[in-house]
C-alpha cells in the first residue's frame, strides 16, 4: 500500500492508484475520470492504494514516524477534534452505525511540513486491498484481532477495510455481506505485512507501547478493577492498540476525564468495564469511522490497568494533542510532552449526561464487546492483513462483533432523532448512558452541553467504570417537561377556556379544520371612535414648524384673490365727457347767442309725407289712433314730436285722437303730451295700456268677443270711455300715428295693425331709430315718417308757426354736438390707427 | 288728504329731477353708490308704476268686473284666462309644474303665431317686393341708389350665410370666394348702419343731456328767485 503523499487535496485515481492534482478531471496516468474525494476519509486515506515505501511522506504528520521508512516527523499538530474530546468527555458513545462515509471527527490533516513527494507512476492495474494498506499496518494487525469491519453494517467499512476482513479467517466473524470495495482488488505486489517487530520498527514508539500495552491486556489477566481508569495518556481507542486480545472485563476503568462519545464508544472494550459483558450496544455517535471500526481491535483500552501493568502509550515522540488529550489520564495530560507513564486510571469522575453518540464508535465499542467475549489470546492486529501502524493498534479482538446499531431505527449522527422519537428505538439501559454522560461531561463539547441542558438533569452517574465505549452509550433522553411545556403554549392553554370557547376549529377558509384560530376580537364598541387619552403632547422639532408655517403661507397665497392693479384714471372719457357737456350748456352759456345763428336743418322727405298725411286726416275730422310707444327716459326728445304732430292734429275742428300705449308708461307720455296739445272739450281719449304687445295690436285689430271687455271700454284711469268700440274697425280709425323711440315698435304696429288694416301708419321716431325705420318708409308701408330733432323742426316750420326757441336751442345742441362727437371720432381714430401703425412696425423691426 | 298745489308739486318735482341728474351724472366718475341709488329708484319706480297700470288698467277691468258683473258669459270667459293663470302659476311646485306648461304653451303658440304671421305679411313680402328695383338707367329713384340698396342688401345677407368650401391652411373653415367677398360688402354695409345707430344714440343722448341741463338751470333759477 502506497502511503498517502503529503498533499492532503491530491486526487488518487480510483483505477490506477495514482496521484493527480486536485483540480484535474482525469487521471494523468491510465486517463480515468477523478472522482470527487471523499469528504468522510482523511485525505491521505484516499490515496491509499498507491505502492511504494516513498509515499510514506505522505501520511499525516502523527502518522509520519508510523510510517516505514518515514523519518521522524516533528510533532504534529493536534486534530481539532482531540480539544473537543478535552472539553467533553463523553460516556462510551455507542456502536457507530455501520456508514463507512461518516465523517471522521477531525480527521488528521496532513502535516504541513511533509513535503508533497511525488508519486512513482502506478502501475495500470488497479491496486489490492493489500497495496492499500501500508506495510507497516500490516504488521499491527498481527496483534491485533481482525477488525470487526464485518461486524458493521455493510457500507459503512471501507471496501479495502472490509475485504482484509473477509480475507483474514479471524476478521470474518459475521456473515454480514462485504460493501463494495473502494478499490477494485489488485494484485497483491506488496509483500506480506511484516511481523511484529517490524511495526515496531517502523510503527512509532508510542503506538508500540499501545500494542505492547494491548497485548499485555490479552493476556490472561485478571481484569483491573473497574474503578481504576486507564492512563491518561492514553486516549482508550489507543489502548485497544496496545492491549490486544485483552478481555473486556479486564478493561480498566474509564479515565477520570473520559474521552469523547466518539473516542470512548468506539474504544472501549466490554472487558475494560466491570459490568458483564453486555450486549453489543450501538455504535457510539461519536466512533471513529467504521474505517476505522474495523481495524478496531477488541482490547481494552487499558483503563483498568496500572502504571505497571500498561506499557507506556505515550513517549517522547507522542504528539502533543494526543499527550495532552484530557481525556488520557490525567497524571499523563499533565506531563504532555513527557514521556508519559501510564497511569492507573483515576476513578471515574461523575458522569454527566450521555453524549450523543455517533454510529461508528458504537459499532467500535460493540465490536470490542464481542471481542471481549470472545478474547482470543492472539497478539494484536497479529492476524488483520493492514498497515503496519493500523497494526499497532488493538482494535480489540480479531473479530470485532459489531452489532447492529439500533440507530438504524431513526437514530442520527448524534443520536438525538432516537431521542425524540415515542420510544420506538429501545435503547440500552440507561447506566451505559449515564456512564457515558458522565465520562463525557468534561470531554464535551460546548455545543453538546448546551443540547443536554434543556435535558432532564442527568441523574447522578453512577460510579462505574468507563466502558470504552463497549457499553451501549447513553441516549439522549427526553426532558419529561418538555412536552409539558410546549403543552402549555398551545393557544388552548394560553387562552383558557375562553380561548378554547372563541378559538374553536375553523370550518370555513384556508384554515378550515384547524382549531386554536384566533378570532377576531372587537377592538372598540359603539358607532364611534373615541380616544381615551388624547395627546398630551406634540413634540415639533424646528424643522416641521418652518414646514408647517411655509404649507400655510403657501395656501393663504392661493385663498387670497389676486391683488388688483390700481386702475388707470378714465382721464379721455372725462374730457370726451366734459366737451359733450359743454356743447350741451350751450345754451346756458353766455355765448348761447351763437346757436341761433346756426342754420335750421330742413326735415327728411318722411317729414313732409307725414304732414301731408297729418294734415289730410285733420282736415276730413278724422279719428287719429296715437300710439305713444316711448319711455321717459327719452321723453325731451319725443315730446317735441308728438307734440307738433298732436298740434297739427287739433287743428282739425273734428278730429279725434285716441292715445294709446303698448308700454306701461305710455299712457303718462300720452298724458303729458295731451295735456299740452289736446284741446279742451274735443274729447280726446287716453285709452291707456294695451297689453300683448304684438298680440294685443292684433286683437286690437281683429276684436275681442262680443261679452269680452273691449280695450276702448275704459281709460288709463280706468274710467269707462263710453266708445262701445270693439275693434279698429268698429271706430273708424283714420290713421295711426305710432310715436315710438325704437323701431320694434314701429315694426309691430307696420305689421299687426297697418298690413291688416290697410290705415295709413305715420311713424315719428327719435333719431336712433329712423335708420331701422326708413325701410318701411321706403317701402311704402308707412305714410310718413319723422325722425328726430331736424323732422320736428321742419314739421314746425311746415305748419307755419314759430319755431320755438327752445326747440331751436336743442336742435342747435344736436347739431354741435353732433360735429363735435364727429370730430371725436376721427381724431380718435387717426391717433389710434398711427400708434397702432408705430407699434406694428416697432414689432416688425 | 292733503293736495299739493301745482308750484310746490312742481318745486318738489324739480328737485328731485335735479338730485337724480347729479347722481347719474356721477357715473362719470365711476361707479359710486348715489347712482346706484338713484339707478335703483328709477328701476323701482317705473316698475312700481307699470303694476299699477296692470292693476288699474287690465286686471280689474277685464278679469274683475267681469266675474263681478254677473254675466256669465263673461264670467266664463274672464275664468279662462284666469285658470291659464293659475296654470301658470303652479309652475312654482316641482310637482304641479306639468300643469303650467299648458299655459306656457298657448302663449307661446299665440305670441309665436301673430310674430310670424306679422312678420311674413308686413315684413318680410313687402320689404323684397320694395327691393326689386330697377338697376336700370332712367329708374325711378336713381339707378345708383337701387343699386346700392340691391348691393346692400344682397351683401348683407351673403354675410349671414355660413357655407362652407373647403377649409383654409390653419384648419378654419372657408368660404368661396364670391361668398367672401360679398361677405365682405355686407359686413361693410352693417358696419355702416351700425355707425349710423350709434350716432343717432349719441344725438338722443345729446338732446336729452341738453334738456336735462336746460331744465336744472331754470330749476335753479326759479329756486334762487
Amino acid at each position: 500500500m502506497v502511503l498517502p503523499t503529503d498533499d492532503s487535496n491530491a486526487r488518487r485515481c480510483d483505477v490506477c492508484g495514482e496521484s493527480n492534482p486536485p483540480d484535474r478531471a482525469l487521471c494523468r496516468g491510465c486517463g480515468a475520470p477523478l472522482s470527487a474525494p471523499d469528504a468522510d476519509l482523511p485525505a491521505w486515506l484516499p490515496q491509499a492504494g498507491a505502492s511504494g515505501p516513498a509515499e510514506a511522506a505522505a501520511l499525516p504528520g502523527w502518522l509520519v514516524p508510523a510510517a516505514p521508512g518515514a523519518p521522524s516527523a516533528d510533532t504534529p499538530p493536534a486534530p481539532a477534534w482531540l480539544p473537543q474530546a478535552e472539553a467533553a468527555p463523553g460516556p462510551p458513545a455507542e456502536r457507530p452505525s455501520p456508514v463507512i462515509d461518516e465523517p471522521v471527527v477531525d480527521a488528521a490533516p496532513p502535516t504541513p511540513d511533509e513535503p508533497a513527494q511525488p508519486r512513482p507512476e502506478e502501475p495500470a492495474a488497479p491496486p489490492t486491498i493489500d497495496d492499500v494498506i501500508p506495510d507497516w499496518l500490516l504488521g499491527l494487525e498481527e496483534a491485533a484481532p481482525a477488525p470487526a469491519a464485518s461486524d458493521a453494517g455493510p457500507g459503512e467499512i471501507p471496501d479495502w477495510l472490509a475485504a482484509l476482513s473477509a480475507a483474514e479467517p479471524v476478521k470474518a466473524a459475521e456473515t454480514e455481506p462485504e460493501p463494495e470495495p473502494e478499490f477494485e482488488p489488485a494484485p497483491e505486489p506488496e509483500p506480506e505485512p511484516e511481523p511484529e517487530p517490524d511495526p515496531a520498527d517502523v510503527v512509532p514508539d508510542w503506538v508500540r507501547e499501545l500494542s505492547e500495552m494491548a497485548a499485555a491486556r490479552s493476556k490472561p489477566e485478571p481484569p483491573p478493577p473497574a474503578a481504576d481508569p486507564p492512563p491518561v495518556e492514553m486516549p482508550d481507542w489507543l489502548e485497544e492498540f496496545v492491549l490486544p486480545g485483552a478481555e473486556a472485563d479486564d478493561r480498566p476503568e474509564p479515565p477520570a476525564a473520559p474521552p469523547p462519545d466518539w473516542l470512548t464508544g468506539a474504544f472501549q472494550d466490554e472487558a475494560l468495564s466491570d459490568e458483564p459483558a453486555k450486549e453489543p450496544s450501538p455504535p457510539p455517535a461519536e466512533a471513529p469511522p467504521a474505517w476505522l471500526a474495523g481495524a478496531l481491535l477488541d482490547e481494552p483500552a487499558g483503563e483498568t490497568s496500572t502504571d505497571e501493568e500498561k506499557p507506556p502509550l505515550v513517549k517522547s515522540d507522542v504528539p502533543e494533542w494526543l499527550a495532552s488529550a484530557s481525556w488520557l489520564d490525567e497524571e499523563k495530560a499533565d506531563d504532555a510532552l513527557e514521556p508519559a507513564q501510564v497511569k492507573p486510571a483515576e476513578p471515574e469522575p461523575p458522569e454527566p449526561e450521555p453524549a450523543p453518540s455517533l454510529d461508528w464508535l458504537d459499532l467500535i465499542a460493540a465490536n470490542e464487546e464481542v471481542e471481549a467475549q470472545k478474547k482470543p489470546a492472539e497478539e494484536p492486529l497479529a492476524s488483520l492483513d493492514l498497515d503496519e501502524w493500523l497494526g499497532s493498534f488493538d482494535f480489540g479482538g480479531d473479530d470485532l462483533d459489531l452489532p447492529v446499531s439500533d440507530a438504524l431505527a431513526g437514530e442520527d449522527l448524534l443520536g438525538l432523532s432516537g431521542d425524540l422519537l415515542s420510544g420506538e428505538v429501545e435503547d440500552e439501559p440507561d447506566a451505559g448512558a449515564d456512564e457515558a454522560t458522565a465520562a463525557d461531561a468534561d470531554e464535551m463539547p460546548e455545543w453538546m452541553r448546551a443540547l443536554r441542558q434543556d435535558d432532564a438533569p442527568a441523574p447522578a452517574p453512577a460510579a462505574t467504570p468507563r466502558t470504552n465505549g463497549r457499553e451501549k452509550p447513553p441516549q439522549i433522553t427526553p426532558d419529561p417537561g418538555l412536552l409539558e411545556r410546549l403543552e402549555g403554549l398551545r393557544f388552548s392553554e394560553i387562552a383558557g377556556d375562553a380561548g378554547a370557547g372563541e378559538a374553536g376549529t375553523e370550518s370555513v377558509g384556508a384554515l378550515k379544520n384547524v382549531s386554536g384560530v384566533i378570532q377576531p376580537e372587537i377592538i372598540f364598541e359603539g358607532s364611534t371612535l373615541t380616544v381615551e387619552e388624547p395627546v398630551q403632547e406634540m413634540i415639533v422639532t424646528e424643522e416641521q414648524v418652518r414646514q408647517i408655517e411655509l404649507v400655510k403661507r403657501l395656501l393663504a397665497e392661493e385663498a387670497a384673490p389676486p391683488a388688483a392693479g390700481r386702475k388707470p384714471l378714465p382721464v379721455l372719457r372725462w374730457i370726451v365727457a366734459l366737451l359733450m357737456l359743454a356743447v350741451a350748456a350751450l345754451p346756458l352759456l353766455p355765448t348761447g347767442d351763437v346757436l341761433d345763428t346756426l342754420p335750421l336743418p330742413e326735415g327728411g322727405p318722411g317729414a313732409a309725407a307725414a304732414f301731408e298725411v297729418v294734415e289730410q286726416a285733420a282736415r276730413a275730422r278724422s279719428t287719429v289712433l296715437v300710439a305713444f310707444e316711448y319711455e321717459p327716459d327719452v321723453a325731451p326728445e319725443m315730446q317735441p314730436l308728438a307734440e307738433a304732430v298732436l298740434a297739427h292734429l287739433a287743428e282739425g275742428e273734428d278730429t279725434v285722437v285716441y292715445a294709446i300705449s303698448t308700454h306701461a308708461t305710455g299712457p303718462a307720455m300720452a298724458e303729458d303730451v295731451l295735456r299740452r296739445a289736446a284741446p279742451r272739450g274735443r274729447g280726446w281719449k287716453n285709452i291707456g295700456y294695451l297689453p300683448g304687445r304684438a298680440t294685443g295690436v292684433n286683437s286690437l285689430v281683429l276684436g275681442g268677443p262680443a261679452h269680452a271687455p273691449s280695450a276702448f271700454a275704459s281709460d288709463h284711469l280706468g274710467q269707462p270711455t263710453g266708445l262701445g268700440l270693439n275693434s279698429l274697425a268698429d271706430g273708424g280709425i283714420d290713421l295711426i300715428v305710432v310715436i315710438a323711440s325704437q323701431a320694434e315698435d314701429v315694426r309691430m304696429w307696420v305689421e299687426q295693425a297697418g298690413a291688416f288694416t290697410g290705415l295709413p301708419v305715420v311713424a315719428v321716431v327719435s333719431e336712433r331709430a329712423a335708420p331701422f325705420v326708413q325701410p318701411y318708409a321706403a317701402s311704402g308701408q308707412l305714410a310718413g315718417l319723422l325722425g328726430g330733432a331736424d323732422d320736428a323742426v321742419a314739421y314746425r316750420e311746415m305748419l307755419g308757426g314759430d319755431v320755438e326757441h327752445a326747440l331751436a336751442e336743442r336742435v342747435s345742441v344736436q347739431m354741435a354736438a353732433a360735429g363735435l362727437a364727429a370730430a371725436l371720432i376721427v381724431l380718435g381714430a387717426l391717433i389710434f390707427g398711427l400708434l397702432s401703425l408705430r407699434e406694428k412696425r416697432g414689432h416688425a423691426r | 288728504m292733503m293736495t299739493l298745489s301745482p308750484a310746490t308739486a312742481d318745486l318738489i318735482a324739480g328737485a328731485l329731477g335735479f338730485l337724480f341728474t347729479v347722481a347719474l351724472l356721477s357715473y362719470l366718475i365711476g361707479d359710486n353708490p348715489l347712482y346706484r341709488i338713484a339707478l335703483h329708484i328709477f328701476i323701482g319706480v317705473s316698475v312700481g308704476y307699470a303694476a299699477l297700470v296692470v292693476v288699474y288698467e287690465v286686471l280689474i277691468p277685464r278679469l274683475v268686473e267681469p266675474l263681478r258683473s254677473g254675466d256669465m258669459t263673461a264670467a266664463a270667459l274672464a275664468a279662462m284666462p284666469l285658470a291659464l293663470f293659475l296654470f301658470l302659476v303652479l309652475k312654482i311646485s316641482p310637482k304641479a309644474a306639468p300643469l303650467g306648461n299648458l299655459s306656457t304653451a298657448y302663449l307661446l303658440g299665440v305670441g309665436t303665431a301673430v310674430a310670424v304671421g306679422g312678420a311674413l305679411v308686413g315684413t318680410l313680402v313687402p320689404q323684397v317686393q320694395a327691393t326689386w328695383l330697377s338697376i336700370l338707367p332712367g329708374a325711378q329713384g336713381g339707378f345708383l341708389n337701387n343699386l346700392i340698396l340691391i348691393a346692400g342688401v344682397v351683401c348683407t345677407l351673403a354675410y349671414f350665410q355660413f357655407w362652407v368650401r373647403g377649409r383654409s391652411d390653419d384648419g378654419q373653415p372657408r368660404r368661396g370666394p364670391l361668398m367672401r367677398w360679398l361677405a365682405g360688402a355686407g359686413q361693410a354695409f352693417i358696419t355702416v348702419a351700425l355707425g349710423t345707430a350709434y350716432a343717432g344714440m349719441i344725438l338722443s343722448g345729446i338732446a336729452v343731456l341738453s334738456e336735462r341741463l336746460t331744465g336744472l338751470y331754470e330749476w335753479i333759477t326759479a329756486v334762487i328767485r
